[in-house]
């Protein structure tokens, strides 16, 4: 266990410099938008959804996780499961500072103008636990997400690597030519099934834990997908 | 004091045997050396002691435990590879300070000394290290690691001479101050030889001999002098290659020495001398 906490503690310490420059950005813009707008604007302009940078950020930070942890942690004879465990640990640190962060900057953005997070644009609710916990599970699946396809390009000879780069453009090829197969049922059919998965079942009451439970299924499937690579991960240059 | 058993270890890479049924009994506290032309499965080897890759079949184990994804077994071992696996950004202080974080017996006043005795700075970026200094980074923390097991894979890749000098004389200072298993793999096999008390030479994928170095030695010599009489010396014995430069002739004997060899050589007009560690590889792996 305590060299499970160690990684972890390691991935912490590997994340802290890109979540630091990704604030210092943000406060940066921010600031500037505030100036201009107070200086140039007819009054304080209206802002929305700043808080997609941070599952964007989750997303490349979870790509850009596997490659040098795995190294490190072989390097001081660290077992995969231990470092997947760590993961486990540390992305989910890293999920609940982003969305704990991300809800400070939309307080202190409201104080200065009129601004909507993502989940009241989406769901009209603006209770602070119901924000978390969504932020939460979205910035969870994101980190998840890019550090599966890490793995699995990690893992791929380069004909596996190519394919599946190809992949994306294939399966939209695919699913165009059997929805239009379909006489456009699939689409619907797809559409359907991704409105109630994140909690639009009902349009006029969206139920944001739906949601929730939507990205953490997503973002275990990730991860079980990533531990089946990582078990028997070779070192590799 | 920590025991490594292989038992039945094979490798394989696509239809490549890289290992082929390796039984091995590594004893603690001992230091061998892991010799082997290139290709012949060293790293190989050493990688599935600790766990980097995995068998296609058979079992290591370090003090009955499984090396196969066992933190506990694992704790017990340093492996100091040729390849850095260290983050390029990390400066060295941090990776000294991250070791001793996993490894708990981590002697940092002892690896800080190091440094300073080399020449490195701590300060330093690990990506703005020479090959040479990487390779003294990495060889400081393997011997500050305090371990009971650490492996060497070609500590002293990059390394000027002096520098070589001063990794094998810590490493002897080392070991005998805190005595652990130590297995060297390099290919400057003469500069090791004063460091080794038994030698593993590994061909094509199997063992072919695990031996006290100076047993390896006491069962070998070299014959040399003028060509025809060394020729002479060596009618019904049993030798493995040999040098010629012009009338001059020097070959590797199999044998324990004796008396009446001695007497032979007198004769003869030939010298007999103390076979080098790396002649006696040459001779046993090149047949």
């Amino acid at each position: 266990m305590s060299r499970i906490l160690k990684v972890a503690k390691w991935q912490l310490y590997d994340a802290r410099k890109a979540v630091f420059l990704f604030y210092l950005v943000i406060a940066s813009v921010l600031a500037l938008i505030t100036i201009l707008n107070v200086l140039y604007g007819d009054g304080p302009g209206k802002m929305g959804g700043v808080d997609v940078n941070e599952v964007v950020f989750c997303f490349v930070l979870g790509l850009n996780s596997y490659t040098g942890a795995f190294k490190f942690t072989q390097a001081n004879s660290i077992t995969r499961r231990s470092l997947f465990a760590a993961t486990l640990v540390s992305f989910a640190g890293i999920a609940a500072f982003m969305t704990l962060a991300s809800i400070i900057v939309g307080t202190i953005l409201k104080s200065i103008m009129p601004y909507e997070g993502m989940m009241m644009q989406l769901y009209r609710i603006e209770a602070r636990p119901t924000q978390f916990i969504w932020g939460f599970a979205l910035n969870t699946f994101a980190i998840f997400l890019g550090w599966m396809i890490t793995m699995v390009y990690y893992r791929s000879s380069r004909l596996q690597k190519t394919l599946v780069s190809l992949s994306p453009a294939f399966l939209i090829m695919g699913l165009i030519y059997l929805n239009n197969r379909t006489g456009g049922r699939l689409g619907a059919a797809l559409i359907r099934a991704m409105r109630k998965a994140l909690g639009f079942a009902d349009m006029i009451n969206p139920n944001p834990l739906v949601a929730v439970f939507s990205f953490f299924v997503a973002a275990a499937c990730c991860a079980a997908l990533g531990f089946l690579l990582i078990r028997r991960a070779p070192i590799r240059s | 004091m920590s025991t490594i058993a292989i038992k039945g270890i094979c490798k394989d890479y696509g239809t490549t045997r890289a290992l082929d049924n390796i039984d091995l009994e590594i004893e603690p506290d001992k230091i061998y050396g892991l010799l082997g032309r290139n290709g012949a499965g060293k790293t190989t080897l050493l990688n599935l002691i600790t766990n980097r890759i995995f068998p296609t079949a058979g079992e290591i184990a370090i003090d009955g435990e499984s090396v196969v994804e066992n933190d506990r077994a694992l704790s017990k071992v340093f492996y100091m590879t040729e390849a850095n696996l260290y983050p390029p950004g990390l400066r060295v202080r941090e990776v000294l300070g991250w070791s001793k974080e996993f490894y708990p017996g981590f002697d940092m006043p002892y690896a800080l000394w190091l440094c300073e005795q080399f020449g490195l700075k701590t300060g330093k970026r690990v990506k703005e290290l020479s090959t040479g200094y990487g390779s003294i980074m990495k060889a400081i923390v393997a011997l500050a690691s305090n371990a009971p097991i650490v492996v060497f894979d070609e500590p002293v890749l990059g390394l000027d001479a002096n520098h070589r000098q001063m990794f094998y004389r810590a490493l002897i200072a080392n070991y005998s101050q805190h005595p652990k298993t130590i297995i060297i793999s390099s290919h400057l096999i003469e500069e090791i030889a004063e460091v080794l008390e038994e030698v593993i030479i590994i061909k094509d994928g199997s063992i072919v001999l695990k031996q006290s170095v100076e047993e390896l030695l006491g069962q070998a010599y070299t014959v040399s002098g003028e060509a025809a009489q060394v020729d002479s010396y060596l009618a019904g014995r049993k030798f493995a290659g040999g040098e010629e430069l012009g009338k001059f002739k020097a070959v590797t004997v199999l044998g324990v020495l004796t008396e009446g060899d001695r007497a032979l050589a007198q004769k003869l007009d030939v010298e007999l001398s103390r076979v080098e560690l790396q002649k006696l590889f040459i001779s046993l792996t090149n047949s």
